[in-house]
């Protein structure tokens, strides 16, 4: 399975002490899948209904190797993105 | 400069390369960093005749006040800028007690000989000094006969000598206007007059600054003049509207006549980061200001000024 890729970028390049520095990570994964399963559900007097749900699967974990002196606080995620505050 | 580095790891525990972003802290972003600018917190000064400087100084930062003054407002007038040092006994004063100092100097056609000799004693201080050329120019006659040629007059000033003191790294540059015309629209319409797009738009100015006070200080006190800061906020989104919300504001001298109306003119400058340094103007020199004293009514104006400079807003 292929590394995943990943990109990190700040909203601003400079910030007033105080100021919310928001951090935002793109990770990207060749490997990553989303599994769609489907069926029909039918109860004991034979009503039926259809349903569908579905799963991600090799989800990216976003891990912090250097912090910056911060504690950055994810603020939230998608399977490719996820968002992170702190303060400077 | 801080920075701070992700790895994405997937559920086979393959890992990314290292992603990194840098940021710096304590330009006041969005505004221009120049000298003594940096941070949001408010430098909150004053100026006496210096007959009554010790005094006054005493007076304010006596208890109940909790910190000190941080700038001084210092006047080389008209004629008076004939060395590099003028005023160097106040300017080394203000700078041993921790004072940032604000100086403005006349002279219509002063020598760039002059000029860079005096940016370069200045920037041997080794601290943020902020400088100016010729305050509130409004009506003065040795610029011009009409309002126009004042205002030729003037920003051609500006032009000349903005590059002599930006050049030193200690040293920044800004006009400082006469602030009451933000208070009709006529008066606006002059203002824009001596502060234009041309002049805003560029590298010019570090900072923009302007004078502001009660109406008719020395007649009877009104509280239904306008009050010193609500021309301050009315100067800055003027500028906001104008298009030039980058610059930081600097208040070259306010004074109120009421307790409440000094309090409201700390809190204006407190309020916004976009001004970085105000002066209490505690004299009555010029019938502009009234010296700040403790008042048995409720409106006490020394103690409106101390909590303005005890305010955890206030520098540092």
């Amino acid at each position: 399975m292929a590394n995943p890729t990943a990109s990190a970028t700040l909203n601003k390049a400079s910030y007033a002490v105080g100021e919310t520095i928001t951090l935002t990570v793109n990770h990207t994964d060749a490997d990553r899948q989303t599994l769609s399963i489907a069926g029909t559900v039918t109860d004991s007097v034979g009503n039926s209904a259809n349903w569908s749900a579905t799963a991600q699967i090799d989800a990216g974990v976003v891990a912090f190797t250097q912090t910056g002196g911060k504690t950055w606080t994810l603020q939230s995620a998608t399977a490719n993105q996820s968002v992170y505050t702190t303060t400077a | 400069m801080p920075t701070v580095t992700v790895t994405v790891t997937d559920a086979s525990g393959n890992v990314s390369a290292p992603a990194s972003a840098s940021w710096t802290v304590g330009a006041s972003s969005p505004y221009k960093p120049f000298p003594g600018g940096v941070g949001t917190k408010v430098r909150m000064g004053m100026r006496t005749p210096d007959s009554e400087r010790i005094a006054r100084v005493a007076e304010v930062e006596a208890a109940p006040a909790t910190r000190q003054l941080t700038a001084w407002r210092i006047f080389v007038e008209d004629g008076g800028w004939t060395s590099p040092s003028v005023e160097g006994d106040i300017i080394d004063w203000a700078i041993s007690q921790g004072m940032l100092p604000v100086i403005t100097y006349k002279n219509v056609n002063p020598s760039t000989t002059l000029q860079n000799q005096t940016a370069d004693y200045l920037q041997s201080k080794g601290v943020p000094i902020a400088v100016g050329r010729w305050h509130e120019p409004r009506g003065d006659t040795a610029l011009g006969s009409s309002t126009s040629a004042q205002q030729t007059t003037w920003r051609n000033m500006q032009a000349v000598s903005s590059p002599i003191f930006r050049a030193r790294s200690n040293l920044s540059f800004g006009p400082i206007a006469n602030g009451f015309l933000i208070s009709t629209a006529n008066g606006r319409t002059e203002l824009e007059g001596w502060l234009p797009d041309a002049d805003l738009a560029g590298s010019l100015y570090d900072w923009i600054g302007a004078d502001f006070y009660q109406a008719a200080p020395d007649s009877v006190p009104s509280l239904a003049t306008p009050w010193p800061g609500e021309r301050m906020r009315d100067f800055a989104e003027w500028l906001d509207d104008r298009g030039f919300p980058d610059h930081r504001l600097l208040v070259g001298e306010f004074n109120g006549n009421h307790g409440n109306v000094l309090d409201d003119a700390c809190e204006a400058l407190l309020e916004s980061d976009r001004y970085w340094l105000g002066m209490l103007f505690n004299s009555t020199t010029g019938n502009k200001g009234i010296v700040l004293t403790h008042d048995s009514n409720a409106s006490d104006r020394l103690l409106a000024f101390q909590q303005g400079i005890s305010d955890p807003r206030a520098y540092p």
